[in-house]
């Protein structure tokens, strides 16, 4: 995963800068149907890894509209290797343009929410279109029937922060006062199609009205779901943990060298000496942006499975009523 | 050749993002075309071919069409490198009948493939407005002096179409639906527990239809079939008898395991706002 978000530094010279500005931000996302159904067949087909790919469309008004997408090969196949993912990017843009589709970036797709997707976003909201938005979409859930599609979008208190690469220390967090919750934000999502492609529709329906296996849905064998989701939650709570006891650290080296320069200055009153306190240790605290990506990952995993626990125990509510009535 | 292809049974499977992509392609085409042409991808199987994908190729139509074939050979070396296992398949195009050059394109294609199928999308929806979708397998004829200069043509025989879905795909697509009766023709993707009630509903329906024909037989409304008898035996021989109270057992624990989850994950989130408390002031 470091490797793709590393690729995907770019920033997208294809497409000109509108001039967009922040106080009509975006406020609702528009999905076409085919982008959804391309998500989920790369999602589908991709079996290894994580199925992701770049979003084109155009922004209108207060929505943002996304219209076509492209997926990126998998760059952990051992053919793919040395696959210039810019040269590929452009190539497809320039393909695409040709044939009248949009080209403008307005962010990319991803088949699971890990927080490397902040960085990424950071450069696609500092390219032209400032409104792009990472679109997840859980693809194990899609598999009962339950499409999970969600759009996010840094909050512009954390793309200022996130911008720059270097060092975020604990007092830049607090200054801009950001905690997990304000890291991304989440739009809605509409799907909207077409009068052509609703007739398209219709002659689907037609077609494959005997062939829906959407019950699915109500099996009430949820354990394999779940445990998944736990594990992941388990993986974060780790490293959640060891960034709290590394923080604690710090405080605590902080406090000593707080104490120690007390210390020194009231010994110098005394001694007038001035000991060489200055070179004390540059202890290496680690940036609080991995602190807060795990948090927001944490907290967006905990909705995720509250919400799956909600429905669980609908299914369960309702066969337990469905038996009593025997 | 064509009397081969008589006897085979060949099919032709799609999946709705190569319709959708024809679609969304042919409503960004540009003003003087009035039919576009693209490439399929998919796989092919012994007796059917499965189209996953199509991509647009730009054309244009002096007196032949003149198929842009670098710009067909490049998209689809893009696109092989995200799924390796699908290559060319065929070709389309839309309108309500055949294009003129289809002999020559369909030559282009059998070089690059075996069988190429030609599909015919009808997007301008004229046969009783309804959106066709026709394949075709071509077969040469003709008279074939030893120059191969004199044009033999290319004969095309129909062969059966079918859309086929992945599960996730039918329900996306079950989801568009609703798009359709919406005045804005939008819909939100569904919160967790309006999917839970709807497809409840669909249940319902479903149960509700069996029961009034079962009604209707047991009055003598209508005609019984032994056959329909025989699969609602079934039917009703899956589900599963259990004691009631390992039922009641069965369901409580796994209501418990759900809440304590539910639990679970409410305390993590505590600790992590109680963190983040913790480490900013």
């Amino acid at each position: 995963m470091a490797s793709n978000s590393a690729q995907m530094n770019y920033s997208s010279k294809v497409g000109s800068s509108s001039a967009t500005s922040t106080s009509n931000p975006v406020k609702e996302v528009f999905v076409d149907a085919m982008v959804v159904l391309k998500i989920i067949k790369h999602a589908h087909e991709e079996t290894t890894d994580n199925a992701q790919g770049v979003l084109l469309g155009l922004v209108k008004d207060a929505t943002l509209e996304v219209t076509n997408c492209f997926a990126f090969p998998n760059q952990n196949k051992p053919e793919n290797i040395d696959l210039d993912l810019d040269q590929y990017q452009k190539d497809i843009i320039r393909n695409l343009r040709r044939v009248n589709s949009d080209y403008l970036l307005v962010g990319f797709y991803d088949s699971s929410f890990n927080p490397s997707i902040a960085q990424a976003m950071v450069e696609y909201q500092l390219s032209s279109v400032e409104e792009s938005i990472a679109l997840v979409y859980d693809q194990a859930l899609a598999m009962q029937g339950y499409i999970s599609l969600k759009a996010y979008r840094l909050t512009p208190a954390a793309l200022e922060n996130l911008k720059n690469e270097d060092y975020f220390s604990p007092d830049n967090a607090r200054q801009a006062n950001l905690n997990f919750e304000t890291l991304f934000e989440e739009l809605p999502v509409i799907f909207r199609n077409s009068h052509l492609v609703n007739s398209l529709l219709c002659e689907i329906e037609e077609q494959t009205r005997l062939s829906s296996k959407s019950n699915n849905f109500l099996d009430l064998g949820t354990s394999g779901n779940l445990e998944r989701q736990l594990r992941s939650l388990i993986d974060c709570v780790d490293v959640f943990a060891n960034h709290a006891a590394r923080y604690t650290t710090y405080q605590k080296q902080l406090q000593r060298q707080q104490s120690r320069r007390n210390q020194r200055d009231s010994n110098r009153r005394n001694d007038g000496n001035d000991e060489d306190f200055d070179n004390t240790t540059k202890f290496y605290v680690k940036s609080r942006r991995e602190a807060l990506l795990n948090g927001s990952q944490i907290n967006n995993q905990c909705d995720n499975i509250t919400q799956f626990a909600a429905q669980g125990l609908a299914k369960l509510f309702m066969a337990q009523a469905v038996h009593e009535k025997q | 050749m064509a009397l081969t292809l008589a006897n085979n049974n060949f099919e032709v499977n799609i999946h709705p993002v190569a319709l959708f992509n024809i679609v969304h392609a042919y409503e960004r085409r540009s003003e003087k075309f009035d039919t576009i042409l693209g490439t399929l991808l998919g796989t092919r199987a012994a007796d059917s071919i499965e189209v996953f994908d199509s991509f647009v190729v730009p054309h244009s139509t002096h007196n032949d069409a003149l198929y842009n074939v670098d710009y067909a050979s490049t998209m689809a070396s893009f696109y092989r490198k995200v799924n390796s296992t699908q290559t060319t398949v065929g070709w389309y195009s839309t309108g309500s009948d055949m294009i003129s050059g289809a002999n020559l394109i369909h030559e282009y294609y059998t070089h690059e493939t075996r069988n190429p199928v030609y599909l015919l999308v009808d997007t301008s929806l004229k046969n009783d407005s309804s959106f066709q979708i026709k394949a075709y397998m071509g077969a040469s004829f003709g008279i074939k002096d030893k120059d191969r200069l004199k044009s033999h043509g290319i004969i095309f025989t129909p062969i059966p179409v079918r859309i086929v879905t992945y599960d996730e795909e039918k329900a996306a697509t079950d989801l568009f639906q609703a798009g359709k009766f919406n005045k804005d023709f939008q819909v939100k993707p569904p919160s967790e527990l309006d999917q839970v009630q709807s497809a409840l509903d669909k249940l319902l329906l479903m149960l509700n239809y069996l029961t009034s024909y079962v009604d209707g037989i047991i009055e003598g409304k209508k005609p019984s079939d032994p056959k329909i008898g025989r699969m609602l035996m079934n039917l009703i021989n899956t589900v599963p008898r259990v004691d009631p109270k390992d039922l009641e057992n069965m369901i409580n624990t796994s209501m418990n395991d759900l809440l304590m989850i539910q639990y679970l994950s409410q305390a993590v989130k505590a600790q992590l706002v109680l963190n983040e408390k913790l480490t900013s002031t």
